[in-house]
């Protein structure tokens, strides 16, 4: 072997050592999806329910990686108070689930999130690096928090995360499991503007929170939409919406005045941090925590409640909130 | 003018039909106040609509009259002005028109109303706003249907109904602007499924708010019942005959396009039912001016609370009314044509 292909070897070696650096490991996404990512990830796109997977981020102490903002139909005011640059952010996508894929491809992203299987089959086809994290059932979050504490290099983070989930919802059980069945109420959560009970992940924690869910039928279906007379007939003893404005409607129409929620003023807006905490969200330990306390009053204190979300922001987000903040978390949305 | 007995009896027979036709709509009416998700007896509905409030035994189900008065009884009241209003406005489009095929979807009326209001929808805007905005574009699309029709100069019914599909095509496309600037978290799916045409969302004030448009121009229309019969024969036989058409013509428009617009601004589009009625009740009632426009109020309001308690019941989640009448309007139309007779309307 003579001295120049010596040389060419070492060079191809260096190349090779490089690009294997670089593109370092293959993960199996949330769908089975072969995908590769770098080993150092520092530049990461959030596609679809942006917020929800930003949440993720955050909880993993890697909202730094983020490249790009929140479309204007699903900001929310916290995600900027938790993740200020957010601001400055191109906005990789429209209405309609339209994505600007050459400004995606812009980001130089060295992976892209969705929780969207299309959207990642379609993107993947391209070349991105696109996993897909799929959160159906509640408990998914942890695995879905484990692949991301994997590809982040924060695995111990994600780990955290899980034992504090687990950790909740044993807490939660030993106040909720005593309960006869008598003394669990009838919970409804509405988009009450279009009648739709719009996430199946209501009924689970409504039920872990000592509640029975008017709109746990089993169905496969994330949402489910229901008539006014199917509303009244149910009569919820506590209504969960979504925003201020829904609070509003419902003590004020005169359709509503009969349900047991408006006459024994228990219409609770759901908070909203992250994301709203209703839906799926990272914030959903302390979900668990306020539907005990609008549901079961005497067994979570108003008080106890904000300490946990002071201390879960302060230990999850890196985030000193104040009372002020907390309170508004709490108020919920003001409403479109 | 000589007696006849055959024309006597005829004439016996058709009010007779109509006051069927009229008991018909009473009895539908009764149903449909039992039908839905809440159980409410029959009895508990008449003791609720006929005693007042704090006497009766029913009204301490509170919740019962809340379902009766407050969610059925306007969305029953909605669909039968809804269905009297596009089948009168349909017939007043055919008579005008000489044209068997105009209606308000045929002739853009209904993407135009939808188009304005959609506008309004997408701007937040009060309910008379979005009202004014659907008859705005409604009236819009008519005009520039009819403009169209007259510049090509043709005499054939098919062109009116071809410039009535340019324009309806036309403002579908505004529609899709709309939606596509729409907020896809609130604003969207609203808009989409009020395009559908859907009567679930009907308040008392829905009800109140139509019943002023259809009521008034409706009997506008059948007031002028005679002038307007009078166009169908011919601007040139109803200007000897003392009409001042222009201004005739202008009038209907005007107030079926109000009609239309009123019902697309609390419903949606609902289609087929202004093309179809009008139809069968020339078929079944003639074509004498007065019967023929209280049988076509009759017939629209009748299939429409019957299509509307179809779309309430046939599943646990609500099928969008205007999905339901073109299922059923469109096979039903084709079949009514097929056993029409060349060369009559119906």
């Amino acid at each position: 072997m003579t001295d120049s292909t010596k040389r060419i070897i070492a060079a191809l070696a260096m190349v090779l050592c490089l690009v294997a650096q670089a593109w370092g490991r293959d993960f199996v996404d949330m769908a089975g999806r072969s995908v590769a990512i770098p080993d150092r990830v520092a530049r990461v796109v959030t596609l679809g329910a942006v917020p929800v997977i930003n949440g993720f981020l955050f909880a993993l102490g890697r909202r730094d990686a983020l490249v790009n903002g929140l479309p204007s139909e699903l900001a929310r005011k916290f995600q900027y108070v938790f993740a200020p640059e957010l601001a400055g952010k191109p906005i990789v996508q429209g209405a309609e689930k339209g994505l600007a894929v050459e400004d995606i491809v812009s980001l130089k992203p060295d992976v892209v999130l969705t929780m969207d299987l299309a959207t990642a089959r379609k993107l993947g086809e391209i070349g991105l690096p696109v996993v897909y994290l799929r959160w159906t059932a509640p408990e998914d979050v942890k695995a879905l928090m484990a692949l991301l504490g994997d590809i982040l290099g924060r695995s111990k983070e994600a780990g955290d995360y899980a034992a504090y989930f687990d950790e909740t919802m044993t807490r939660v059980s030993a106040l909720i499991d005593p309960l006869p069945p008598a003394l669990r109420p009838r919970v409804l959560y509405v988009n009450l503007r279009r009648l739709t009970q719009p996430h199946r992940i209501a009924d689970w924690w409504i039920a872990k929170a000592g509640g029975r869910s008017m709109t746990d039928d089993g169905r496969e279906q994330e949402s489910l939409t229901f008539s006014l007379e199917q509303m009244l007939n149910w009569d919820p003893e506590v209504m969960i919406v979504a925003d201020q404005g829904e609070a509003k409607m419902a003590y004020d129409d005169p359709r509503f005045q009969n349900i047991s929620a408006v006459r024994g003023r228990r219409v609770h807006v759901a908070p909203a941090g992250a994301h709203l905490w209703a839906n799926r969200t990272i914030e959903q330990p302390l979900t668990l925590l306020w539907a005990v306390s609008v549901i079961h009053p005497e067994l979570v204190s108003q008080e106890r409640l904000k300490a946990e979300m002071t201390a879960f922001y302060n230990r999850f987000f890196h985030k000193s909130l104040s009372r002020d903040q907390i309170d508004e978390i709490l108020a919920g949305s003001i409403g479109r | 003018m000589k007696f006849s007995p055959a024309r006597s009896a005829d004439r016996l027979r058709g009010d007779l039909a109509l006051a069927v036709l009229a008991g018909l709509l009473v009895l539908l009416t009764l149903f449909s106040l039992t039908l839905g998700r809440y159980p409410v007896s029959l009895e508990t509905i008449l003791d609720i609509l006929t005693k007042s409030g704090h006497a009766s035994e029913a009204a301490r189900d509170a919740t019962a009259r809340t379902v009766v008065l407050m969610v059925r009884l306007p969305r029953i009241v909605a669909a039968v002005l809804i269905g009297a209003g596009l089948s009168l406005s349909g017939l007043a489009y055919q008579t005008i028109f000489r044209n068997p095929m105009a209606s308000p979807a045929l002739l853009g009326v209904s993407a135009g109303a939808a188009f304005g209001a959609s506008v309004a929808l997408l701007l937040r805007l009060s309910t008379l706003l979005v009202q004014g905005a659907g008859f705005i574009g409604g009236l819009a699309a008519v005009t520039i249907a009819l403009t169209a029709n007259r510049a090509i100069n043709a005499r054939s019914i098919v062109t009116l109904v071809l410039c009535g599909m340019v324009v309806s095509a036309l403002f579908q496309a505004l529609i899709s602007i709309v939606k596509y600037v729409a907020d896809p978290v609130e604003t969207l799916p609203t808009i989409t499924f009020w395009l559908m045409g859907s009567l679930a969302k009907i308040t008392v004030s829905d009800a109140v708010v139509l019943s002023g448009p259809i009521l008034v121009c409706g009997l506008a229309l059948y007031l002028n019942r005679w002038r307007i019969g009078l166009l169908a024969l011919g601007e040139h036989e109803a200007a000897t005959m003392g009409v001042d058409v222009r201004r005739m013509r202008m009038a209907v428009i005007f107030l079926a396009t109000l009609m239309s617009a009123a019902t697309v601004c609390v419903a949606g589009v609902i289609g087929w039912v202004g093309l179809l009625i009008p139809h069968l009740a020339r078929a079944s009632f003639g074509m004498e001016p007065g019967r023929l426009a209280i049988s076509t109020a009759l017939l629209g309001s009748i299939f429409l609370l019957a299509v509307d308690d179809l779309a309430r019941s046939i599943s646990v989640v609500e099928v969008p009314i205007g999905v339901l009448t073109a299922l059923i309007g469109a096979p039903f139309f084709l079949l009514f044509l097929l056993r029409s007779r060349q060369g009559r309307w119906a």
